[in-house]
């Protein structure tokens, strides 16, 4: 059998750590084949080998059954190896077609050519439905399209072999089908195609061939075909995994939050964000707000947080029966406002604070830490051991770790740590397992849970429709800044709230929870 | 009361710690930092590249032919000049204050997030200020220097104000603003300056004398003869210790620092940012006022003429705060590194080199810390990386060791 690609042996360690042992990849012409593991199982080293970004320590590459010496980003263009990045590489100030020539610029008498590439270019757009404005700025088009210009990047440049690392990542569900059928059309053209992931379910989409890294082995390689969703976890992690998380019946008592007759328009006045939002959340139950990015969730937090000011006359947020409306972020924390941000490293983290700083973030004014003024750093230190032991932080350095060096899993276990540790009666979580891998997802679910059985009342904004599933008690779906519907997991499905998340489907939503309903 | 006594004992408590756990790893351990040795390199090679200018214009100051023994006299006054004798080192550290203290004023706003380009006018207010203080107020001796003192850190501290409040509630660049408040400053105290109780505006134009407020020397001349010494040195050690304590060790050091790290992250920790930034400012725009004080109130101070010149001590105390690396306690060692270097050049004089050799020495040393770190930054990353990769391979190991133990045999 002849392979398009095959990677022998491969053995690339850094210092004492081996990234990847004695690993093999072949795929086919026409195939699609996935790699999956999770974080730091070795994936990202082995297509930055292929794609020339780092020599292989031992090891051979065979392109078409030909031995190749890969030893730049530029020897991977020649053979026709194209990658799109998890983040990225694009200019953002630059057009799109700029951006696809940028590097293989065409020249007419010393001018640069645009035209000549437009019309390839065009081409491409036309065959594989790569729907993208050419001459819109980066900066200004979706992160979708975004996508849609890298593939471009590579198709331009005449790629055979084509390398996704994560690309579902920062996708919309229906950008997500819009991919995987580009996909397809290109494995039906005899391109092959590999793909980094961790998501289970996408491999069982759209992959021919999975093979699995673990901890920077090669743990084996399926027919994707034939091997279960939980198979496949099973080899990623080397262990069982329960997606189902058990949790017994919610009993919700005395409203919590209560959001009420919520408007919120963007900065000049044109266009509504949220439209007359109500609803409540009640002491032990979680609450899921279900929707595609970018219909309200984001700025339904903020405001919920007070990390943006309501700006709408009769609109009224309330915690534990007090007025927040226009409370301070730090009064919302005192009146027993827990947050876990969308957004870990922007807003969740002081990066360049080590973890025993970071725990006491939005507590560091209260008596136990400062006396005078001063901090008070034996209880600082002391109280970060005990975060650290209790909710399994791990971290080069212990407490003196730099957040900025953890890892992504271990950042978020050190947010939900501060933020669940600290007084609270209300938590608001947003997004909270985004990009962390099966074990950490676990975790976390089980600790909403926990919470959730300690009496709180909590609530999730989730991109995932199994995650609303798992954990949700009610599930309230919003689309373009309206609540379409609020469904109990029990008695609804994927598909209806897929239905309501699209807004083709519109439930008459009285506002409020309706006593009773679980 | 009772609050300022506690917060002075934990100062004190935290100094003498410091000086009880002394050891001398410890020490040896902050001049191998990578940080600090990239300083020392830097300061290495600068000196180097100016002694190679010098042999350029080294002339022999009598028979006016290029001559390398001069160059080697004048490298020599560079090195030594500010430690020849007492009196010399004294005038170093004696002009060394307010050096330090407008290198901690931009320092400080570096460490919280700001760019202080300010310090030049903030100098120049707080300057005008303790000398109108000096001037017009009748007080005694001692008391007047304090208040005089005093009102050129509040000038200074109004003077930062102004751009920490823009930017806390309109978001305007404080760089640009510092810059036009330096301006500002500079006209203001041409006009305010020439008043006559303040100012003599005859042949000799000098500043007037003002007996009762001179910055208290307290026998230092007796350790340092022959030198203007005074307590302004003590005062910029102590001020220095004093800003280090309240960064490391306070709430509002940990605010401060919060804001200057990201902004986003302690809004949502509930960090009032428009205070903290006003704050900052504020407290950069103080010290410059200090250091202004202790410039013009000395018994043998240095004048301050109506010229319309934006003063350039401002922008010494950016190269003295990035040679320091922003670190108050190493403030103190950069801005009397800059005072002895300048020393040593006003010296070279004799040999016929221009004193502006001390800027071709000062800014080469800038310019190589500016690389160090880079290439410092280049190297860490890539270790980094390594020791990244390494740690979280190691944590993958941890997490599946234990359910390896209940979850039973993997094959591929």
């Amino acid at each position: 059998m002849d392979y398009a690609i095959e990677m022998l042996n491969i053995t690339k360690s850094f210092g004492p750590l081996v990234a990847n042992d004695n690993i093999d990849l072949k795929v086919k012409h026409g195939e699609i084949h996935a790699i999956l593991g999770e974080n730091g199982a070795g994936k990202s080293t082995l297509m930055s080998i292929l794609f020339g970004l780092y020599k292989a320590d031992k090891g051979t590459i065979k392109i078409n059954g030909e031995t190749v010496n890969i030893d730049s980003p530029n020897d991977a263009n020649d053979l026709n190896i194209g990658m799109v990045h998890q983040h990225f590489k694009l200019v953002e100030v630059f057009t799109v077609l700029e951006n696809i020539v940028l590097g293989l610029e065409d020249k007419k008498k010393g001018y640069l050519d645009l035209e000549t590439p437009r019309e390839k270019i065009q081409k491409l757009i036309d065959r594989y439905n790569l729907k993208v404005d050419l001459n819109a700025l980066i900066k200004d088009i979706s992160v979708g399209a975004q996508q849609r210009v890298e593939i471009l990047k590579m198709l331009y440049r005449d790629a055979e072999t084509l390398i996704f690392d994560e690309p579902t990542a920062v996708l919309t569900p229906q950008e997500i089908d819009g991919l995987f059928e580009i996909i397809r059309e290109f494995a039906k053209e005899g391109k092959s195609i590999i793909i980094i992931t961790h998501k289970l379910n996408e491999i069982k989409a759209i992959a021919d061939n999975c093979t699995i890294l673990r901890k920077g082995k090669h743990v084996g390689t399926v027919d994707v075909k034939d091997t279960s969703v939980n198979r496949l976890a099973k080899l990623m992690v080397g262990r069982d995994v329960d997606f189902s998380v058990e949790k017994a019946l919610s009993k919700p008592k005395d409203s919590v939050l209560s959001v009420k007759n919520l408007n919120y328009y963007n900065k000049d006045k044109t266009k509504k964000l949220l439209n007359n939002i109500n609803f409540d959340v009640r002491e032990g139950e979680i609450v899921c707000i279900a929707g595609i990015e970018g219909n309200g969730q984001t700025e339904l937090v903020n405001l919920i947080t007070g990390l943006d000011p309501v700006t709408e006359e009769g609109s009224l947020i309330s915690l534990n029966k007090e007025d927040i409306t226009k409370a301070s972020i730090r009064e919302r924390f005192e009146a027993g406002m827990s947050h876990i941000p969308e957004d870990r490293h922007k807003h969740g983290l002081i990066l360049d604070y080590n973890l025993a700083e970071n725990f006491i973030s939005n507590t560091y004014y209260k008596p136990k830490f400062q006396e005078h003024h001063i901090l008070n750093f034996e209880n600082i230190y002391h109280y970060a051991e005990e975060l650290i032991e209790k909710y399994d932080v791990r971290s080069s350095l212990g407490s003196k770790s730099k957040a900025r060096s953890m890892s992504g899993g271990n950042q978020q276990k050190a947010i939900i740590a501060r933020e669940t540790s600290r007084k609270h009666n209300f938590l608001v979580a947003a997004q909270p397992t985004r990009g962390l891998d099966v074990g950490a997802i676990e975790y976390v679910h089980k600790t909403l849970v926990e919470e959730r059985d300690r009496g709180n009342a909590i609530l999730v904004i989730s991109l995932e429709l199994d995650e609303v599933m798992n954990i949700a008690d009610r599930i309230l779906v919003i689309y373009e800044g309206q609540i379409m519907a609020e469904l109990d997991p029990k008695k609804t499905n994927v598909e209806e709230i897929g239905l309501y998340m699209s807004g083709s489907k519109k439930q008459k939503v009285n506002g409020g929870s309706k006593d009773g309903e679980n | 009361m009772e609050k300022i006594k506690q917060f002075f004992s934990k100062l004190w408590v935290s100094i003498k710690d410091f000086f009880v756990n002394f050891n001398y790893k410890k020490v040896l351990k902050i001049f191998t930092n990578t940080k600090v040795l990239n300083s020392f390199a830097a300061i290495f090679v600068g000196l180097l590249i100016g002694f190679i200018v010098m042999i350029f214009v080294a002339k022999n100051p009598f028979t006016g032919e290029w001559s390398f023994n001069t160059a080697l006299d004048g490298l020599e006054r560079l090195f030594g000049g500010g430690s020849r004798s007492l009196k010399n080192f004294g005038d170093v550290l004696f002009k060394a204050a307010p050096l330090i203290l407008v290198g901690l004023s931009v320092g400080f706003a570096f460490k919280t997030g700001l760019f202080n380009i300010g310090a030049s006018g903030q100098f120049m207010v707080g300057g005008v200020a303790a000398l109108y203080a000096a001037n017009l107020l009748t007080l005694p001796t001692g008391l007047h220097f304090v208040v005089a003192a005093l009102a050129g850190i509040a000038a200074g501290a109004i003077w930062g104000f102004v751009p920490g409040i823009l930017k806390a509630i309109y978001n305007v660049n404080e760089v640009i603003t510092t810059i036009m408040m330096n301006y500002i400053a500079m006209y203001l105290t041409v006009m305010m300056v020439t008043y006559p109780k303040v100012y003599d505006g005859g042949l000799t134009a000098i500043n007037t004398n003002f007996p009762t407020a001179h910055t208290p020397v307290l026998g230092l001349d007796k350790l340092f003869p022959g030198s203007n010494i005074d307590i302004s040195i003590i005062i910029a050690i102590l001020v220095a210790v004093l800003i280090w304590f309240v960064l490391e060790k306070t709430t509002l050091g940990y605010q401060l620092k919060a804001v200057g790290h990201s902004k986003d992250a302690s809004k949502y920790a509930g960090i009032n940012y428009k205070k903290s930034v006003a704050v900052s400012m504020m407290i950069a725009g103080g010290l410059a006022g200090l250091a202004a004080a202790l410039y013009y109130l000395p018994i043998k101070p240095a004048y301050f003429r109506p010229i319309e010149v934006i003063s350039p001590i401002g922008f010494e105390g950016i190269s003295i705060a990035l040679i320091g690396q922003s670190h108050p306690l190493a403030i103190i060692f950069s801005g009397t590194l800059i005072s002895y270097i300048k020393e040593g050049a006003s010296q070279m004089q004799l040999f016929g080199f221009n004193k502006e050799i001390t800027n071709i020495v000062i800014s080469v040393i800038i310019y190589m810390i500016a690389i160090s770190s880079y290439l410092g930054m280049v190297i860490n990353k890539r270790k980094e990386r390594k020791r990244e990769l390494a740690k979280e391979e190691e944590t993958d190991e941890e997490n599946k060791e234990e359910p390896q133990v209940k979850g039973g045999e993997i094959n591929g």
